[in-house]
């Protein structure tokens, strides 16, 4: 039934309207010549014959002609079939679950209007549908990543259309899976007359993921894994009978270019000196696309590259290079150019930007020298800070440097440092080697230095655990030598694809380290299969043995990063091993290999900063918090929880869990400042989307349903219509059907009139 | 000369005020119209010979003459003079209808008048009888010229009169019975009246031997039935008025209309009548040509 309408004011213009092609004719028949006439009576005959005949056509001729005013103004007052009219809930009391996906994809636009625009028509629609009187309930559930039950259950309608209408467009992606549970878990409470509607963009990454036949892979099992957490939601729906709508407001066509990615190579971030930043930029769309990128620190825009083009479903990396001139934190974002989906075409790193390195060098020697290069940290010292005075404690460089040895290393709190250098040591206090591992885990980086002084047992207890969980990558073992008198063996590389390695990936540069000569190393069992990658270990240089033992393995632990070199920092001999181990210290390799390697390992991890939407902000502060603050992207300024952790009073736990929208969130703490140059008072944290969600492609009718052919669903469509003024577009619109309608009756008046006043003809 | 011929135009015509003027503007309009032939009756005394020219009946080319002297030459008769003619005019109601300028009684005037002027310039003697449903003047034959002025006063006096009918049939009876010469009777009327009334009175006048001419004076709109718009037609001769949508009407009223014409055209055809429908729109040379024809039949004796 026709039960709503657009412009329902103008259908009060029906009646008169209706009634002009009366009036006309009653006036016309008003409205005659006179005309004296003689031959009457072939007049009288005629009319006898004909009036009957007549005043039928006439009538028709009236009838259609009202028809046709009426149908005309129905067409112009717009009505709608609302959805009640396929629906039972007309009759009986309906117990509704409205699930509306304002995932992020949602904010397509397409012909004026986008999918969430129409899904909230759609949503309006089928809540107007509903009536109070007849007690129904409404539950309303947002589907995003996780589903947000906003309403649950309500006999208030107009509530609950308050509610329907405050919902706003997420940042999320979708998993339909947990938010259709969910509505089947309400639906099942309500027991009887239960309807599900799933307003969606069917997207189809999430709906109908594609599942690749070996299913080995990562991303394949977690596909496969989606898809059938889905089927089993969706068939349970059907299981249950509970009638399910799908209302899809997809758009037809996808294209979209957004930033996935945007990260730094790894390296320290430093005051001074050039960092790069990789953009990817994937086109999610089939066809080719153009598109612009610019780069922004601190909210303004550094460099813009020009059009590129990418191919329909492919990426590609855009590196910018940027130096940073002031440490602290800093917020850098990659923009691409408007789209139908503007919401993921920016993304966000919050990187902090170090002017000073501090380390921690505890040397295995605790015999004093007169010269620090005897030492055997000498060498590394002068790598990292030429300038470097041990009385002095104000170095201008980069890198500030503090030296212990095992016996002090207690006084030192590792977390006060960057980066800890262990040079030769033979072992470390135990609560110590217990304090280094936590270190590592939370996000510290330690460098290794082996040789002669190393206890091999106790570092295998300390550190080597066979689950992967020590800082070791694998057992140490006993030393090996070059068997002969003259000669080395050397490092050989069999990739240079690592940061630490690129500086000597030029192949006239590769020899500067591959002829570093090694006479002596120690053995370290890294293994080589699949479970050694696992334990995030990975053998950068080997040595030239017959084993290829590691000469550089690096490991991941936690969020920090270990590297272990097999050979001592120094070449000097000690009197219990006369041999010394390594010329690499004199040789060229060994400076930008150093600090390569201290680059990396102080560069903190950026997972720390960079979260994903939802994720929650954690900073860990040793000093005393009274309270902090984040400003959301928004500009909204929220308190952050914070507590002192395991009661100890100088350790804080901020945590602010309100991350729902991307951007950079700053965190300001206010608290009295231990030590105010250890620990900053702002911090930057960026939150980024789910890039996946902008595959906006979407899943057909015949594809869903070839997919779950156990879920039995009403497919409906709420298809972009292009919209005048304020007339907003409405599902099963006849007014074209009307017009036809109208053209038609014109048609037919024309003809009619045509017909039955030719009289001539006849 | 050749001016006259546009007197032949009812509407040029209607111009003119005095009728016997009209009269003779027609008949010298027509004449003139005959390219120079001057009018010669064919009878049977003999008058002169006159060069063939092309155009003359061959049948009246002297043989003989041709056998002598090669050329062709038609003989030609003096006129007889004892035709005597009635002309009846229809003055009922229903002639006085007009949808232009001219109306049917005052075509049918001219028509009456023209055929007066004609027939006693051809010494012929003429009379007139004036009728609506009864006869209402008649005017005995005569052939002297002075006779022209009294027909020709007669009939411009004659007005149609109000909410009398036609009662063609009644009148014919009457005239039939009234008229015991012999003679050459001229109707003019709408025929406005049953029309097995009228042909029995045709019938019952070729019964006493007269020859008939019937002109049926029509107006155009009642031929054609042209009108578009709603419209109430007055019923003259007292008949009721009638609101209708005209083209709604139009086939039937044509139908009906075509039907009596044609039973008329044949009931005259049957009974040896000559028929001739005139529309107030059509010239008059049509009405003196067609009585012309009529005319030579009757001396020709083609006629029973």
């Amino acid at each position: 039934m026709l039960s709503n309408f657009i412009n329902p004011g103008i259908l009060w213009w029906a009646i008169p309207l209706g009634l002009v092609p009366i009036i006309i004719h009653l006036l016309n028949r008003r409205r005659y010549r006179r005309v004296p006439w003689a031959a009457m009576e072939f007049l009288v005959q005629a009319y006898k014959r004909t009036h009957r005949r007549v005043r039928m056509e006439n009538l028709i001729l009236l009838l259609v002609r009202v028809l046709l005013l009426l149908l005309a103004t129905l067409a112009i007052s717009r009505p709608f079939l609302s959805k009640a009219s396929f629906l039972p809930i007309a009759q009986k009391k309906t117990n509704l679950v409205l699930v509306v996906d304002n995932s992020y994809s949602m904010g397509y636009r397409y012909r004026y209007s986008t999918a969430f625009e129409r899904a909230k028509a759609a949503g309006a629609q089928i809540l107007d549908a509903l009536a109070t009187e007849r007690g129904d309930t409404v539950s309303l559930v947002a589907m995003g990543s996780q589903p947000h039950v906003i309403i649950q259950q309500s006999l208030m309608l107009k509530q609950a259309h308050e509610e329907f209408d405050k919902l706003a467009l997420g940042f999320e992606g979708t998993d339909p899976a947990r938010s259709i549970d969910e509505a089947r878990r309400i639906a099942k409470e309500l027991r009887t007359n239960q309807e599900v509607y799933v307003i969606t963009d069917l997207q189809r990454r999430a709906w109908c993921p594609e599942v690749p036949a070996d299913s080995g892979a990562t991303g394949g099992t977690r596909a496969a894994d989606t898809s059938g957490r889905l089927r089993e939601a969706l068939a349970g729906l059907t299981a249950d009978g509970i009638r399910t709508y799908v209302v899809d407001v997809g758009a037809d066509e996808h294209s979209n270019v957004a930033v996935t990615e945007v990260s730094t190579d790894e390296r320290l971030v430093a005051t001074g000196r050039p960092t790069v930043i990789r953009a990817r930029v994937t086109n999610f769309a089939s066809d080719e696309a153009n598109f612009r990128t610019a780069l922004f620190v601190g909210g303004e825009v550094k460099e813009n590259r020009p059009l590129e083009s990418l191919g329909g479903g492919e990426s590609k990396t855009v590196e910018f290079t940027y130096t940073f001139l002031t440490a602290g934190p800093a917020d850098v974002a990659v923009e691409t150019d408007a789209d139908p989906l503007p919401t993921d075409n920016r993304r966000h790193l919050a990187l902090e930007v170090r002017d000073r390195i501090r380390v921690l060098v505890v040397d295995g020697d605790p015999e004093p020298k007169s010269n620090i290069i005897e030492k055997e940290s000498g060498y590394l010292v002068y790598a990292l800070d030429p300038e470097f005075n041990p009385d002095d404690s104000g170095s201008t460089g980069l890198y500030q440097i503090d030296s212990a040895y095992p016996y002090n290393v207690s006084l030192r709190t590792f977390a006060d440092y960057d980066l800890v250098v262990l040079c030769n040591v033979s072992a470390l206090p135990r609560d110590k080697s217990e304090d280094l591992v936590r270190y590592v885990n939370g996000g510290g980086g330690v460098l290794a230095f082996l040789g002669n002084r190393v206890d091999s047992k106790t570092w295998n207890e300390q550190f080597y655990k066979s689950d992967g969980s020590g800082l070791l990558p694998g057992p140490l073992g006993e030393p090996v030598s070059w068997p002969g008198e003259e000669g080395s063996y050397h490092f050989t590389v069999r990739s240079y694809d690592h940061p630490v390695l690129k500086p000597f990936e030029p192949r006239d540069l590769r020899k500067v380290l591959e002829l570093s000569p090694v006479r002596r190393f120690l053995s370290c069992a890294v293994p080589t299969d699949s479970s050694g990658a696992a334990m995030g270990a990975r053998v950068l240089i080997y040595v030239s043995d017959d084993k290829k033992s590691p000469a550089l393995v690096t490991k991941t632990l936690g969020a920090g990063k270990v590297a272990l070199m097999t050979i001592p920092a120094t070449t000097t001999a000690s009197p219990n091993d006369p041999q010394n181990w390594t010329e690499l210290p004199r040789y060229p390799a060994f400076l930008p290999l150093v600090r390569e390697l201290t680059d990396w390992l102080s560069a903190r991890s950026l997972s720390l900063r960079n979260l994903s939407l939802g994720e929650p902000i954690r900073k860990t502060v040793n000093r005393f918090v009274q309270e902090a603050w984040v400003t959301a992207p928004s500009g909204a300024r929220e308190k952050a929880e914070n507590h002192a952790v395991n009661g100890a009073t100088t350790t804080y736990e901020i945590s602010f869990t309100s991350t729902q929208t991307p951007g950079f969130y700053r965190l300001a703490i206010a608290g009295a400042a231990i030590d105010a140059d250890a620990s900053p008072q702002s911090d930057v944290f960026a939150v980024n989307l789910d890039a996946n969600e902008g595959d906006v492609q979407k899943a057909t009718e015949d594809e869903f349903r070839k997919r779950y052919p156990e879920f039995r669903f009403d497919y409906l469509t709420q298809a972009p219509h292009m919209t005048e003024g304020d007339a907003k577009p409405q599902q099963g619109e006849i007014w074209k059907f009307l017009l036809f309608t109208v053209l038609a009756l014109l048609f037919l008046e024309s003809f009619l009139a045509q017909r039955f006043g030719d009289y001539a003809k006849r | 000369m050749a001016d006259y011929v546009k007197y032949l135009d009812p509407k040029t015509l209607n111009k003119i005020s005095h009728l016997d003027l009209k009269a003779r503007l027609i008949v010298e309009g027509y004449v003139a119209g005959l390219h120079k032939s001057p009018f010669h009756g064919f009878s049977v005394e003999f008058a002169e010979h006159r060069e063939y020219v092309p155009g003359d009946d061959i049948k009246h080319i002297d043989w003989k003459v041709f056998g002598k002297s090669d050329r062709y030459y038609i003989k030609q008769y003096e006129e007889e003079t004892n035709l005597v003619a009635y002309i009846a005019l229809d003055t009922s109601e229903s002639m006085s209808y007009a949808s232009e300028s001219v109306s049917k009684a005052e075509y049918a005037s001219y028509v009456a008048a023209s055929l007066i002027f004609l027939i006693l310039q051809q010494q012929d003697a003429v009379g007139l009888a004036l009728f609506d449903h009864e006869v209402r003047s008649f005017l005995p034959p005569a052939s002297h010229s002075a006779h022209m002025k009294n027909l020709i006063q007669e009939i411009a006096n004659a007005k149609p009169r109000e909410k009398e009918k036609t009662d063609v049939g009644t009148t014919l009876h009457r005239l039939a019975d009234r008229l015991t010469k012999r003679g050459l009777i001229v109707l003019v009327s709408d025929l406005l009246d049953k029309p097995e009334n009228i042909l029995r009175g045709l019938r019952h006048l070729r019964h006493k031997r007269h020859d008939v001419i019937v002109f049926h004076v029509l107006d155009h709109d009642e031929v054609t039935f042209p009108f578009e718009r709603m419209t109430q037609f007055e019923g003259l001769e007292g008949l009721p008025n009638l609101i209708a949508n005209p083209r709604a009407l139009r086939k039937a009223y044509l139908g009906a209309f075509e039907e009596y014409t044609q039973e008329l055209r044949r009931g005259c055809l049957a009974n040896n009548v000559d028929y001739v429908l005139l529309d107030t729109s059509t010239t008059l040379d049509v009405a003196l040509s067609s009585y012309l024809a009529t005319r030579a039949g009757t001396r020709k004796g083609t006629r029973r």
